[in-house]
């Protein structure tokens, strides 16, 4: 689960989020829209801890994310799975390798490393790809592995920053599709887009972000097919319980 | 991860670094080696000149010259005013005849030349062996000028006035050695630290994804400074080789000995190349941490 609660973040003067506020339970779907530079890596980055709020409060499976001590940040880290465009896959590695460098941080040895990657390059379909180079690899494939390197953890939350940026519209479907499935499974996914027009399904939610503020905060009624405002939509189980 | 996977680890990234970057990390070898090489030499032949010094120190010897016609009595009296002082370990009287025998001993080629010139042609004298720190120097230095207004005293050699010279110059030699080192000591360190950065640029979004995926920055930075300790071992190492090999064409050249055989070079010692590798895996440390504490 991760909370907002009266989120800001300011570098220097300028104001990337103001008044910050959402709760997004155990294995929502998340659309996190907004043109560009309206705050939506800058609010991923906060539930991660690679930035920390200005102000108020960020929880992330109970945990107080913005007063976690700098050396524990890995810890946190290791238990959310993030696909990020900019650092994508390591040219000079192999799949195998750009998937599992947590295990290896973990101490796993190589055996146990090939099994993992197996396992995370399975679900994402490319596991007879693992000994090829990133560069042999088309542009969906390569996100695909980027998945499959979040994956890696069988992290509760999976964390997407507009991973279908390089990609043409039907990969984009593809690409969205597979996120679909791991969120079946289970997992929390956050996924950050500018494009407006990716396809959605039922209980789907979507925070709109515009100039850092949170302009819209929705779900999509699956029998009905319209959007509620959150604040009429379903009641949320955790607080009626 | 326990700590010898870590270490593991480490030294193969950063055996891979140094080879993939062959060049730059040549660079930051070479200019360790060579600060190395030359601040050690410096330390060496200033030592070498300092316990030449020490041990001619202790033998310190002032010879008092006398007039050709004192009397065997009188040099006898004189004697034994010498040896009253409390810093006097011994004197030795050298007759003309000893002097001219000493002579034709150690040049025998112009002996000829003392021989013709009579039994006088060398004139008598008194070997003094003091313990120097047995007094305060302006005491001695008292007693040596009314030793030298004896109206049969000729003339006072004291040895040790020019040894205070070479020892100037050695501590110069010293001064300059160290000063030579530590600046180069420096850019070595200056150079690995550009080189790590550079090999860290390069692998910047290695970095990036680690942290992002939980690396720990022990994890993270670990090859880097592994990779400045092995550039400074490297360094070192070729430095102590370099150092022996220079020793061992000048042992080659002649008996170890410079200037005459004054200077004895002494024999290198394997502590002092297991401490010029020492100091280079210490620049290369220092120049990996410099690096790290802002770039990566
Ligand atoms: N590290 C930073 N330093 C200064 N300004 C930043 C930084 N990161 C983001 N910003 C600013 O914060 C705003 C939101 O950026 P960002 O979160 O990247 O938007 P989006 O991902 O929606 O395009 C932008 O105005 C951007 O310029
Ligand atoms: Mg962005």
């Amino acid at each position: 689960m991760i909370q907002f609660f009266d989120v800001g973040k300011r570098f220097g003067d300028r104001v990337a989020l103001a008044d910050v506020n959402f709760k997004i339970p155990r294995g929502q779907f998340v659309f996190l829209r907004g043109p560009s530079g309206a705050g939506k890596t800058t609010l991923l980055k906060l539930i991660y801890r690679a930035e920390s709020p200005s102000e108020g409060q960020i929880l992330v499976n109970g945990r107080n994310v913005g007063s976690i001590p700098k050396r524990k940040v890995p810890f946190l880290r290791r238990t959310i799975g993030v696909v990020f465009q900019e650092f994508s896959l390591i040219e000079r590695r192999t799949v195998s390798d750009n998937v599992t460098y947590l295990p290896r941080i973990l101490g796993e040895r190589r055996p146990e490393r090939r099994r993992l990657a197996a396992e995370a390059l399975a679900k994402v379909g490319l596991d007879h790809l693992q000994d090829a180079f990133p560069a042999e690899l088309s542009g969906g494939e390569q996100q695909r592995v980027a998945i499959a390197r979040a994956l890696i953890s069988r992290p509760q939350i999976l964390i997407a920053d507009e991973p279908t940026g390089n990609l043409d519209p039907e990969l984009s479907r593809d690409i969205i599709s597979l996120f679909f499935e791991i969120n079946r499974q289970g997992t929390t996914v956050i996924l950050a887009t500018h494009n407006p027009s990716l396809r959605r399904r039922g209980r789907d939610r979507i925070l709109k972000l515009e100039s850092g503020r949170l302009v819209e905060d929705r779900i999509m009624d699956p029998i009905s097919a319209e959007d509620i405002p959150v604040a009429l939509g379903p009641p949320d189980p955790v607080a009626t319980r | 991860m326990t700590f010898f996977q870590a270490l593991s680890h480490f030294l193969r990234e950063a055996g891979l670094n140094l080879v993939r970057g062959w060049r730059v990390s040549i660079l930051a070898v070479v200019t360790i080696a060579a600060s190395l090489y030359v601040g050690g030499v410096f330390l060496i032949l200033s030592h070498g000149i300092s316990s030449s010094v020490e041990n001619w120190r202790g033998e310190a010897r002032v010879v008092a010259y006398l007039e050709a016609e004192t009397t065997a009595v009188r040099v006898e009296e004189i004697r034994r005013r010498v040896e009253s002082a409390s810093w006097v370990i011994g004197v030795e009287t050298i007759s003309s005849a000893e002097a001219s025998d000493r002579f034709s001993e150690t040049f025998p080629e112009i002996s000829d030349l003392v021989a013709s010139q009579g039994e006088a042609a060398l004139p008598p004298s008194l070997e003094i062996s003091l313990a120097p720190d047995r007094v305060e120097p302006p005491v001695l230095q008292d007693w040596l000028e009314q030793l030298a207004e004896f109206p049969e005293v000729a003339m006072v050699d004291d040895d040790r006035r020019w040894l205070a010279q070479v020892d100037v110059f050695a501590s110069l030699l010293r001064l300059l050695g160290l000063v030579l080192g530590v600046v180069l000591l420096g850019a070595a360190v200056f150079t690995t630290a550009t080189v790590i950065r550079l090999t860290a640029h390069v692998y910047r979004r290695e970095i990036a994804v680690q942290r992002l995926v939980g690396g720990t920055e022990f994890y993270i930075r670990g090859p880097f400074v592994i990779e400045g300790v092995l550039q400074g071992l490297l360094g070192g190492i070729l430095s102590a080789m370099a150092i022996g090999f220079s020793f061992s064409l000048l042992a080659a050249r002649g008996p170890a000995q410079l200037a005459g055989g004054l200077f004895a070079l002494e024999p290198l010692s394997w502590r002092l190349l297991v401490q010029v590798v020492a100091v280079g895996a210490a620049a290369g440390l220092l120049g990996a941490l410099l690096s790290l504490r802002r770039e990566i």
